[in-house]
C-alpha cells in the first residue's frame, strides 16, 4: 500500500505522460501480482463503496488522539479534507510498510457498515501506515478516491510492462472483470484464440495535399468531404464487433449504440468509417464528439451527442485482406454490400462528390465550409489502401486583433507564454482568443518594454495592457460558443506576426467576423 | 514581570535596556539568529552568538557594530545576566536567557528539537518565563524522520537524472539550503547553488563546518554544465533566461509547510519534501514541558491555538505580538 500511495502521489504530481509512464512502470516492477491487479482496477477509476462517513472518521480520530473538538476543527481548517486531516493527526503510529494494497482492499471490502468493530479495525489499520499511506487509504474508506489517469496512458505503460500488444490490453482491461475473480496471468498474459480476430489492421490517415490547385486528371480521383478527426476501424469478425480509433484506442465502451449494428453487417468485414456528431439531420460542431469521448460513457453523455457512422472504405472481407486492391474495386464491393435499402439509423455509406472537372473540384473546395467540412479528401481510384490519399484543407483565415492580456508561464513566471487578443464589439474590445507565443528574442524584448510601460492591471499570472499593439492571427475556422463572452470560438488560432504598422482602428468588429466578412 | 516588556518594536528587557530581535531601529539589539525577520538593519549595536556573527555581518554589511558570545557565556547588563543557548534552528541560532534578581526568562527565537547535523542541538533551559514561537502549533504538524527525507531527496535527484532532468530544490538561502546541501550525496552529480546561498556556504565552510562541494550559479555556465545537476535556490530566484538554459528541469520544495497538500511555501513546486527548521506540535509541547515554566508567552504562528491548548493544560499563558 505504501508503494501504491507513492504511485498515487507521483501520478498526481506528474507534469506529463512520460512522468506517469515511468511512475506506473516503477510501481508494477516491485508490486506483487495481486497488488498489480488491484492497482489496475483502481487506476481504471473503480473504487470500493464508501465504508465510513466524514463525521465517523473524525470521531475515530478524536478517539485516537484524545484532542478536544475545537483543536480537531482548527486542524481540519488547515488540511484540505477529512482524509488528510485524519492522515496527519493519527501520529505516534508505527508504520510497518508490510501491508499490501490487496490486504487493505480486502479489509475495506469486508468492512460492514453495521459492524460494531469497524472503528477498531480502522484504528488498527491506521497504526500500521505512515501519513501518505493513511491519506490514500482514507480516500478509499471515505469513497473519495478518484483516478484521473487516461486509459491510453495506462494501456501504453501496461504494454511496456507486459510486452503484450496494446490492442489486446485495451479490450481486456475495459472488459468485464474484477480483481477478486481473475488474476494477472489470465487477464493480461494468457493468449486467447480471439486475440487474432480482435487485432486491428490500423488506419492510415491521408496526407496533406501540397499543390495549390486541384488534381490535373479529375477522373482518376474520388472526392469526398473532409470533415473530422474521428476516423475509426470497425471490425466484424467471427461474431466480434470491435471499434478502434485511428490511434489504436478501443472505443467499444464509448459507443455501445454502435455495437447493435452487428445485425446489419455482412459476414466478416473490416471497414474504415468516420464518426460524426449528428442529430436530426444536422452535423454538430466537431468538438462535441471530443467532449463526449473525454467524459464517461454514460447514457446522458451519449444522448447529448449522437453519432453518425459514415463508411468510407473496405479493408477486409470474408477473412481476406483487401487493402492491396485498388480503391475502385474496394468501393464497388462496399457499395454492393451496403446496397440494402434499409440500413439502420446512424450508419451511412459515404457518397462520392460529383467532381468530373478541375473547375468542379475547385468549386467544391471553396464550398466545403458551407457543407460543414474542413476541405476535401482526394483518393486515387487506382491506388491500394493508404496510398495516394490526401486531404486538401480550406486555407486558414486571417484576422487582425489587438493584444489585451499576457499570461505568464507557471513554471517560469518571468516569461509570457500566452497572449490574449480582442476585436471590437461596438466601442469596446472583447477577447476572442488566446494563443501560445514563442517569439524571437528581439521581438520579445520589444514586447516586454511595451508591457512595462503599458500595464493596466495584474491579477495572478495575468497582466492586462493598454490596447495598442496589433497582431495578425490565423485560424482554421470559427464556431458559435456559449461558454465564451464573445459568443464565438476560433478554432486553432495562432499568431502569424506582430503588425507594427497597424493600429487598433484596423481591428474588425465582431459582427464582421460573424458574418464571415473578414478572414477569407 | 519586571524582566520583559512586549513592545511593538520587539521584546524589551528594561533593566538591561536591550531589545530582542527588534523590528525597528533601537540602540542595542540582541539577535537570536540571522533570518531577516529577526535580524534587521539599522540598529546601533548587535549582540549575537559567535557562530551567527559572520553571517549576520555578511547580511547586514561590514560596517555594523557587533559583539558576540559563545553558547553559555554570560554577560552582565546592569545586573541582568544574559546568555545564549543553542536553539537548533540554524547554525548559530540561540535562545536568549535573561536572569535578574532570581527571575529567569527564556526567549526561544525560532527553534527545533531535532539535531540537523549542522546547527548546535537545542538545549532545554529551566525558567519561569518562556517565550516560544508557534509557527507549526497544530497537531497536524508532525515531522517525518529526517533520514527518510534526505533519502527521498537523493532518490528524487537520481531519478530526475535518469530522466534527463535537472533538479531544482527550493529553500531559504540561510539555514535550510546549507542543511539540504549537507545531506546531498555529492557522488550523484554536480551541485550548484544560487549566489546568495553559495556566499553563506563559503562562510559556513570558513567557520570549519564541512559541506559537500558546490559551485555558484554563474552567467557563463551553459546548458551542458547542468547535465544531471542539482541546483539549490531560494523560491522565485531562478526565472526567465536561467530556466530556459536549465530546461528540462523539475522543482522540489523543502519546508514544514510541505506536509499538507496545499502548501504555503512554493505551492507550485513539482515535489514537496517535509523538512522544517521549526519544532513540530510534539516538539513545542516537549519544549514547554522541559522548561518547567510557570508562564508561557506564545508568539508568531498559530498563537491562538497554542494559547488555548496550553491554558487547557493548566499553564498561565499570554499571547504576545
Amino acid at each position: 500500500m505504501r508503494d501504491f500511495a507513492d504511485l498515487c502521489y507521483d501520478l498526481e504530481r506528474a507534469l506529463d505522460d512520460r512522468d506517469r509512464h515511468e511512475a506506473l512502470l516503477r510501481y508494477w516492477q516491485h508490486a506483487d501480482s495481486l497488488d498489480r491487479m488491484w492497482s489496475l482496477w483502481l487506476l481504471l477509476d473503480h473504487r470500493p463503496p464508501r465504508r465510513a462517513s466524514a463525521q465517523e472518521v473524525m470521531e475515530w480520530v478524536s478517539e485516537w488522539t484524545g484532542y478536544p473538538d475545537w483543536l480537531l476543527a482548527e486542524s481540519r481548517e488547515v488540511a484540505s479534507d477529512v482524509a488528510e486531516t485524519a492522515a496527519l493527526l493519527v501520529v505516534g503510529a508505527s508504520p510497518t510498510y508490510t501491508c499490501t494494497l490487496h490486504e487493505w482492499l480486502d479489509l475495506l471490502l469486508a468492512l460492514q457498515l453495521k459492524d460494531p468493530d469497524r472503528s477498531a479495525r480502522v484504528l488498527e489499520a491506521w497504526q500500521e501506515m505512515d501519513a501518505q499511506e493513511r491519506y490514500w487509504f482514507n480516500r478509499l474508506l471515505l469513497g473519495t478516491y478518484r483516478s484521473k489517469l487516461s486509459v491510453t496512458t495506462l494501456v501504453r505503460a501496461l504494454a511496456a510492462h507486459t510486452g503484450r500488444p496494446a490492442y489486446t490490453l485495451w479490450y481486456r482491461l475495459l472488459g468485464d472483470w474484477s480483481p477478486a475473480e481473475t488474476d494477472w496471468q489470465t487477464l493480461l498474459l494468457e493468449r486467447r484464440a480471439a486475440d487474432q480476430w480482435q487485432r486491428p489492421l490500423g488506419l492510415i490517415l491521408p496526407q496533406r495535399w501540397t499543390s495549390a490547385g486541384p488534381p490535373e486528371v479529375p477522373s482518376a480521383w474520388r472526392v469526398d468531404w473532409w470533415r473530422g478527426e474521428h476516423q475509426v476501424e470497425l471490425q466484424w469478425r467471427a461474431g466480434n464487433l470491435n471499434l478502434w480509433s485511428a490511434s489504436g484506442a478501443w472505443w467499444n465502451p464509448h459507443f455501445p449504440e454502435l455495437l447493435t449494428l452487428a445485425d446489419h453487417l455482412p459476414e466478416s468485414v473490416v471497414l474504415q468509417a468516420e464518426l460524426l456528431p449528428f442529430r436530426a439531420g444536422h452535423f454538430l460542431p466537431p468538438q462535441r464528439l471530443a467532449e463526449r469521448l473525454a467524459k464517461k460513457p454514460r447514457k446522458k453523455n451519449r444522448e447529448a451527442c449522437p453519432v453518425l457512422l459514415l463508411l468510407t472504405d473496405l479493408l477486409e472481407y470474408r477473412g481476406e485482406d483487401w487493402r492491396s486492391r485498388p480503391l475502385s474495386e474496394r468501393w464497388a464491393t462496399l457499395q454492393t454490400l451496403f446496397a440494402h435499402p434499409t440500413l439502420p439509423d446512424g450508419i451511412v455509406l459515404a457518397e462520392a462528390l460529383p467532381a468530373s472537372s478541375t473547375a468542379e473540384i475547385q468549386r467544391l473546395h471553396r464550398e466545403a465550409s458551407a457543407a460543414s467540412a474542413r476541405g476535401l479528401v482526394l483518393r486515387s481510384r487506382g491506388a491500394a489502401y493508404g496510398e495516394m490519399q490526401y486531404y486538401w484543407p480550406l486555407p486558414d483565415r486571417e484576422l487582425l486583433a489587438t493584444l489585451l492580456y499576457l499570461t505568464r508561464d507557471e513554471r517560469n513566471p518571468a516569461r509570457f507564454k500566452q497572449l490574449s487578443f480582442g476585436v471590437w464589439k461596438g466601442e469596446t474590445l472583447i477577447t476572442i482568443c488566446k494563443c501560445n507565443y514563442e517569439p524571437e528574442a528581439s521581438e520579445y524584448d520589444a514586447l516586454l518594454a511595451f508591457v512595462s510601460d503599458h500595464t493596466i492591471e495584474r491579477f495572478g499570472p495575468v497582466v492586462s495592457v493598454k490596447a495598442q499593439l496589433v497582431f495578425r492571427l490565423a485560424y482554421r475556422d470559427l464556431q458559435p460558443s456559449r461558454r465564451r463572452k464573445s459568443g464565438l470560438e476560433l478554432i486553432e488560432p495562432r499568431i502569424l506576426r506582430w503588425e507594427k504598422a497597424a493600429s487598433t482602428t484596423d481591428v474588425p468588429q465582431i459582427r464582421e467576423l460573424l458574418r464571415g466578412l473578414v478572414g477569407s | 514581570m519586571a524582566l520583559l516588556e512586549f513592545r511593538p518594536v520587539g521584546i524589551y528587557c528594561p533593566p538591561a535596556d536591550v531589545y530582542i530581535d527588534p523590528t525597528r531601529k533601537v540602540s542595542r539589539a540582541v539577535i537570536t539568529h540571522g533570518h531577516s525577520d529577526h535580524a534587521r538593519r539599522g540598529m546601533d549595536a548587535y549582540l549575537c552568538t559567535d557562530l551567527a556573527e559572520p553571517t549576520l555581518r555578511h547580511r547586514l554589511g561590514p560596517k555594523v557594530r557587533t559583539q558576540s558570545l559563545t553558547y553559555g557565556q554570560t554577560i552582565d547588563l546592569n545586573g541582568v545576566k544574559l546568555s545564549f543557548h543553542p536553539a537548533g534552528h540554524i547554525l548559530g541560532s540561540a535562545q536568549v536567557r535573561l536572569e535578574y534578581r532570581g527571575e529567569v526568562a527564556v526567549i526561544t527565537g525560532d527553534y527545533k528539537l531535532d539535531d540537523d547535523g549542522l546547527s548546535t542541538p537545542f538545549e532545554p533551559l529551566a525558567c519561569q518565563h518562556f517565550v516560544t514561537e508557534t509557527t507549526f502549533a497544530l497537531p497536524l504538524y508532525h515531522w517525518p524522520p529526517q533520514t527518510e527525507v534526505y533519502a527521498a531527496i537523493n532518490d528524487w535527484w537520481r531519478r530526475n537524472q535518469e530522466m534527463g532532468k535537472v533538479s531544482i530544490l527550493m529553500g531559504y538561502s540561510l539555514g535550510k539550503s546549507q542543511r539540504i546541501l549537507k545531506h546531498l550525496v555529492a557522488d550523484i552529480g554536480p551541485i550548484f547553488c544560487h549566489p546568495s546561498i553559495e556566499a553563506v556556504n563559503e562562510i559556513v565552510r570558513q567557520q570549519g563546518f564541512e559541506l559537500p562541494p558546490s559551485r555558484p550559479l554563474e552567467p557563463q555556465l551553459q546548458r551542458e554544465d547542468f547535465h544531471g545537476a542539482m541546483i539549490i535556490a531560494p523560491p522565485g530566484a531562478l526565472r526567465g533566461e536561467w530556466l530556459d538554459r536549465i530546461e528540462p528541469f523539475t522543482t522540489g520544495a523543502c519546508s514544514g509547510w510541505s506536509l499538507t497538500r496545499q502548501p504555503k511555501f512554493a505551492p507550485k513546486a513539482d515535489r514537496h519534501f517535509v523538512l522544517s527548521d521549526h519544532a513540530d506540535w510534539a516538539g513545542l509541547n516537549r519544549a514547554v514541558q522541559l522548561t518547567g515554566a510557570e508562564h508561557i508567552y506564545v508568539t508568531h504562528g498559530f498563537t491562538e491555538v497554542f494559547h488555548r491548548w496550553l491554558e487547557g493544560r493548566g499553564h498561565q499563558v499570554s499571547s504576545v505580538a
